[in-house]
C-alpha cells in the first residue's frame, strides 16, 4: 500500500526536528571553521556532530508507532526487520551525513586520515547505534538526555574520572583491561576522539563494534517483537 | 465466494484482564464484515490483531489461506484506525503522495491545523483512492464525518465490496454499518457471535434499530 521505502516513510512520518537540522549545520560550519584556523584539531571539529548525533539518533519510535503514525507501513507485510533499519537509517542519517562533511572538511585541510582513522568510526557507531536503541521505547532524545546526563555525573565526581581515563591511557595488557577499555569507551565514546592507547587496539575496537551490533539486533528485536497497540492521544 | 479471511479462537489479555476469546470468523471476497460492540469490547484490538499489529495469545488469523504476517507482502492491505493516527506534522499532499501518484484534493495544509472530520476523510480518501486492495480494514470510519462524508463513505465501501474487495468495519454507528454488511460480529465481554444480514434483517431489512435489537437479543437484553 505504502509504495515508498521505509526510510522515506519514516523521515516523512516522524523527522528529525528542524532545530536539529539547524544544530547539524551549524556544528559542521564550527568543525570547517575549527579546521581552517587549526587543521591539526579534528576532535573538536568532531566532537559537536558527535554530540548532537548522541541526541539525534535517540529518534524515539515506540511514541509515534503508539498512536498509530506508523500503522501503514507496519501492515505492508514488509519484514519488521527492514523498517527496523529504515528506523535506524532515519535517526542516523543526519548525523551521518554532517560526519561526513566534516571528515571531507578535514581532507581538504590535510588531515582526511586522521579524521578517518578507524577508531573515530567506531565512536560514531558506537553513538548512533546505542543512542538508537535506547531511545527506541522512550521519547525522542531522551536517551541522549540520559546518557548526557551520566556522563556530566562521571565528570563532576573527578576521581572516578581520572581513573575512568587510565584505563585507555595505556594499550590492553589483558583480556579484563581490554574488557574495561571498551567498556570505558562504550560509556564515554567521545575519548575514542583522542589518541589514546586503548584505541589502538583491535581487541578493544571490534569489542565496541560487537557491543554495537548486539544493540543493534536488540533494537531490531524490539521492533519485530513489539506489540502496535493503539494508545489514545490525551 | 472463496475465503479471503480467516479468523479462529483468537483470545487476548490485557494486564490478565480478558478482551477476547474464541473469537471465529471467517470472510469471502466481496463480503463486508461489521464488528459491534460497546466501548472497549475489543474492537479495536480485534482489527488490529486481523492486521497483525497485534499478537493473539491463542488462535490464528489467516489471510488467503496464509498466516496474515507473511500474507500482507502478497495480499494488499489497507487499514485506517481513525484521524488519531494521521501523523500531525505531515501535510496532506506529502502523506498522498506515501501511497500513490493519484492528484491531490488541492488541500496541502499540515494534519494538525485541519478538522477532526476533515483529517478523517482526507485519511479515508486516501486509503480509497489506493488500487489494486484486496481487503480493507475500517475502525470507526464515520466518526467525525459530516453527513456528505458519510454517504460518500458508505457507498464508496459498497463500491469496493461490489468489486470484490473483503471489507471488516467496525462501528457504533448501526445504521451505517446496516446498509454496507453482509454479516456481523457482535462482541460481547470478549465473545464473538456472528450473525448473517439476513437473520438480523426486519420486514427484509437490516436497520439501525434492527442490528440494536438483534445485538440487544445476543446480549440477553430486553429492549
Amino acid at each position: 500500500m505504502i509504495r515508498v521505502s521505509c526510510l522515506r516513510f519514516l523521515l516523512v512520518v516522524s523527522p528529525p526536528p528542524t532545530w536539529m537540522g539547524v544544530a547539524f549545520i551549524a556544528s559542521v560550519l564550527l568543525g570547517a571553521l575549527t579546521l581552517w584556523l587549526n587543521p591539526r584539531d579534528v576532535d573538536s571539529a568532531l566532537g559537536s556532530v558527535l554530540l548532537l548525533q548522541m541526541f539525534s539518533a535517540s529518534g524515539g519510535f515506540a511514541g509515534p508507532a503508539s498512536r498509530g503514525y506508523f500503522d501503514s507501513i507496519l501492515v505492508t507485510g514488509r519484514s519488521r526487520r527492514r523498517i527496523a533499519m529504515g528506523s535506524l537509517a532515519a535517526s542516523t542519517l543526519p548525523g551521518i551525513v554532517a560526519w561526513i562533511v566534516v571528515l571531507m572538511c578535514a581532507a581538504i585541510v590535510g588531515r582526511g586520515a586522521a579524521a578517518a582513522a578507524f577508531h573515530r568510526q567506531v565512536a560514531l557507531v558506537l553513538v548512533s547505534t546505542i543512542a538508537w536503541a535506547g531511545g527506541l521505547a522512550l521519547p525522542r532524545m531522551a536517551a541522549g538526555g540520559l546518557w548526557a546526563f551520566v556522563l556530566v555525573a562521571a565528570a563532576l565526581s573527578r576521581s572516578g574520572v581520572g581513573e575512568y581515563l587510565a584505563v585507555v591511557q595505556s594499550p590492553p595488557v589483558d583480556p579484563s583491561h581490554a574488557f574495561a577499555s571498551a567498556a570505558a569507551f562504550a560509556v564515554c565514546p567521545y575519548l575514542l576522539l583522542g589518541d589514546f592507547a586503548a584505541a589502538k587496539s583491535m581487541v578493544v575496537m571490534g569489542a565496541d563494534l560487537l557491543l554495537a551490533s548486539t544493540v543493534t539486533w536488540a533494537g531490531f528485536r524490539y521492533i519485530a517483537r513489539r506489540e502496535y497497540s493503539l494508545v489514545e492521544p490525551a | 465466494m472463496s475465503t479471503l479471511l480467516s479468523v479462529s479462537g483468537i483470545a487476548k489479555k490485557y494486564d490478565g484482564k480478558r478482551v477476547l476469546s474464541g473469537v471465529t470468523f471467517s470472510a469471502g471476497q466481496g463480503e463486508a464484515i461489521g464488528v459491534i460492540g460497546p466501548n472497549g469490547a475489543g474492537k479495536t484490538t480485534l482489527l488490529r490483531i486481523v492486521m497483525g499489529l497485534l499478537r493473539a495469545d491463542a488462535g490464528w488469523v489467516r489471510l488467503d489461506g496464509e498466516p496474515v504476517a507473511s500474507a500482507l507482502s502478497r495480499v494488499r492491505a489497507a487499514y485506517f484506525a481513525g484521524e488519531s493516527t494521521l501523523p500531525p506534522t505531515v501535510r496532506v499532499r506529502t502523506w498522498r503522495r506515501l501511497f500513490h501518484d493519484a492528484d491531490d484534493f488541492g488541500e496541502n495544509r499540515p494534519f494538525r491545523l485541519l478538522s477532526r472530520g476533515t483529517r478523517q476523510l482526507f485519511g479515508l480518501r486516501t486509503l480509497l483512492s489506493v488500487s489494486g486492495i484486496r481487503m480493507l480494514v475500517l475502525d470507526e470510519p464515520w466518526e467525525g464525518l459530516d453527513p456528505d462524508a458519510s454517504r460518500w463513505l458508505t457507498e464508496a465501501m459498497r463500491a469496493r465490496r461490489d468489486a470484490g474487495v473483503t471489507i471488516a468495519v467496525s462501528s457504533h454507528r448501526l445504521h451505517d454499518l446496516a446498509g454496507v454488511c453482509d454479516r456481523y460480529v457482535f462482541l460481547n465481554r470478549g465473545i464473538a457471535t456472528v450473525v448473517t444480514a439476513d437473520a438480523v434483517a426486519q420486514n427484509g431489512m437490516v436497520t439501525g434499530d434492527s442490528l440494536l435489537a438483534a445485538f440487544d437479543a445476543v446480549r440477553g437484553r430486553a429492549r
